[in-house]
């Protein structure tokens, strides 16, 4: 083999895969003042989307830009179910197990109905999450049953 | 300088830019960091003046890091009440200049340089202690800082030195020495420097540097007698788990000489072989929780790579004979050398991938040199089919690794940006539990400014990430 294209290729070979990254991240850069920013590209959410994927932050701007915290939304498909459903963000949240966003939506306003609270206080025993009932309990309202004969989750 | 050689130099240097530039936007999309950096912003806000905040931290426990504040107060002038984007550009400032000293520092002067220099940049970037530079605005990122200062007293050794040169490195030190314990570090640098023959490092700078180091433990110990933090700090990574302080001295009781040996070995092994991280042994552990994913095999990898060509390159020169520096290269794996042993000697108390943040930024200029020196042996010297197939080999699969690691710091910066953003919505829960709510009870129109930006800037659910993604590049230790 010659010199020069042994020498060549051993070059290139450890040029190239930092030059790609290089040349990657240049046309990254090139994008940003058409709008094109896929390293930051951000997929819309609705609310109770943002409950139930641990969006804390999402779930305030978006009750911040005027969501109704207590309106039930579209959760996509395979989020919990191979079909999508409508939720509230409190149902998504504890369908979630997510105590720390259920503490988070009651602090923006979150209430659920009697028949709500029995639903989500169901679920939460189902799957034994102790930190979701806490928070659920003191705020049961009125006529809220603790029964689950009959209940039906939804999820 | 040749016409081409300045080619080389412009192609090298807008190289790291756009590279730096990358990571910089990025960082224009991080929510500032709540837990560390919330108060400090409050209270450089409400600070009357920089040299107030210099004075008020003279006299800290444990800590000795007064510039660091009044770089913060700066800052948070400079920024005229928009603290968000004032601190994010200037970290991403901060990192632009990283960079382009590092590249600098490499001097490259030629297309077989050039070639190296892409592998130089990937090992810069994507070591582990790159992330304890950005990850985190604290509102400044102090690590960041005395990592840039550390490559530019290297860069004023390099130069044809002088007075001027002699008063930089002085200054760097200082400023250096006065925003973080391992700012000393700088003073390492300058010694190393001088010590490997380095044309900008002269005895008098050395001298002056020595007497500012006297300085600082005679103004630092015996002024303010802040004394040295200790395990009580906080706690630190042993074998496969975390230690708390009290669990510390459980297992060690008073005598704490093993604890801290664990801490200076682990911390260079770290640099040299990505693990242990941050005193954990994170293979061994992922191993050991059936939870082994191809990050491991990544990291350690590439750091085999590039720790084996410093290696080579070791015995390549004194199997040659060399027993005292020649080249650049030669001075840059020595002031590694030493670099990298003080950097893990500072770490005896407590071992964090941070800390070592400047062993790891000086961690790729062996790098390249080594690089650089077995390409040119290759274009001097013929090999065969078979040798040169395996050495390519080799170097795509070593280059690429890191190529991975450094492609993998966007993919960090926009998981802990979806963390920092949540961590502000816990803000005044956690806050009025730890009397903070009232402390800064006048600041309420500022702290809700601030976390109303936060919220509202837009970060990618890791929902939305590929699967991959998690397995392959790097997590936040």
């Amino acid at each position: 083999m010659s010199r020069q294209i042994s020498a060549g290729v051993l070059t290139f070979a450890l040029a190239a895969p930092g030059l790609v990254l290089i040349v990657a991240t240049a046309f990254m850069l090139a994008g940003l003042p058409f709008g094109a920013d896929p390293l930051w590209a951000v997929e819309p959410l609705t609310l109770a989307e943002a409950a139930a994927l641990r969006d804390n932050g999402e779930v305030v701007r978006l009750i911040d830009t005027g969501s109704d915290v207590n309106a039930t939304s579209a959760v996509r498909a395979d989020v919990f179910s191979d079909h999508a459903l409508q939720m509230t963000p409190l149902e998504a949240a504890v369908a979630g197990e997510r105590a720390d966003m259920v503490e988070l939506l009651f602090d923006q306003g979150a209430r659920p109905d009697a028949t709500q609270w029995t639903r989500l206080m169901c679920f939460a025993s189902s799957v034994e999450a102790d930190d979701v009932r806490a928070l659920l309990e003191p705020r049961r309202p009125d006529g809220a049953s603790e029964s689950c004969d009959g209940v039906a989750i939804g999820w | 300088m040749t016409l081409a050689s300045r080619q080389v130099q412009f192609a090298a240097c807008a190289a790291a830019v756009v590279l730096a530039l990358g990571v910089g936007h990025d960082l224009l999309h991080m929510p500032l960091q709540v837990s560390d950096s919330l108060s400090l912003i409050l209270d450089a806000a409400i600070s009357p003046s920089a040299w107030s905040d210099f004075r008020a931290h003279l006299s800290e426990v444990a800590y000795f890091r007064p510039m660091r504040f009044v770089t913060i107060k700066v800052v948070a002038d400079l920024s005229d009440g928009n603290y968000a984007l004032g601190y994010r550009l200037f970290h991403a400032a901060l990192v632009l200049v990283f960079v382009v000293l590092f590249v600098r520092a490499l001097q490259v002067r030629d297309r077989v340089m050039l070639a190296a220099t892409p592998l130089a940049l990937t090992v810069f970037l994507g070591i582990h202690t790159f992330l304890g530079t950005v990850k985190e605005i604290y509102p400044t990122n102090h690590f960041l800082q005395i990592a840039v200062l550390a490559l530019l007293a290297l860069n004023l050794t390099q130069s044809k030195g002088g007075l001027l040169v002699d008063v930089g490195l002085w200054l760097t030190f200082a400023f250096a020495a006065l925003t973080l314990e391992s700012g000393l570090l700088v003073w390492v640098v300058i010694v190393a420097a001088w010590m490997t023959g380095m044309p900008g490092a002269s005895r008098r700078s050395v001298a002056g540097a020595t007497l500012l180091v006297a300085a600082y433990a005679l103004i630092r110990f015996g002024m303010f007698n802040t004394g040295l933090p200790t395990i009580e700090e906080r706690s630190t990574g042993y074998l496969l788990g975390t230690l708390s302080p009290e669990q510390v001295r459980a297992r060690f009781g008073d005598d704490l000489t093993f604890f801290h040996m664990y801490n200076v070995v682990s911390s260079a092994l770290s640099v040299l072989f990505s693990e242990p991280r941050s005193g954990v042994w994170a293979f061994v552990r992922a191993i050991r929780g059936d939870q082994v994913a191809p990050r491991h095999f990544i990291q350690i990898g590439a750091s085999l790579f590039a720790t084996g060509l410093i290696a080579a390159y070791v015995i390549s020169r004194l199997k040659a004979g060399i027993r005292w520096p020649q080249t650049l290269a030669d001075r840059h794996v020595i002031i590694f050398a030493i670099v990298l042993a003080a950097n893990a000697s500072i770490s005896y108390v407590y071992t964090k991938d941070e800390i070592m943040s400047v062993a790891g930024a000086f961690y790729a200029l062996p790098v390249f040199g080594a690089a650089v020196y077995f390409l040119r042996g290759w274009w001097e010297r013929p090999h065969s089919w078979v040798a040169t197939m395996a050495v390519c080999l080799l170097f795509v699969a070593g280059s690429s690794v890191w190529a991975v690691r450094a492609a993998g710091v966007h993919h960090v910066l926009r998981s802990l940006a979806f963390v920092q953003r949540n961590d502000w919505t816990r803000l005044e829960r956690e806050w009025r539990r730890d009397g903070n709510w009232e402390r800064y009870s006048g600041s309420q129109p500022l702290i809700q400014s601030l976390r109303r930006q936060a919220v509202a800037t837009r970060v990618v659910n890791p929902y939305f990430e590929p699967r991959w993604m998690e397995r392959v590049f790097d997590i936040n230790y």
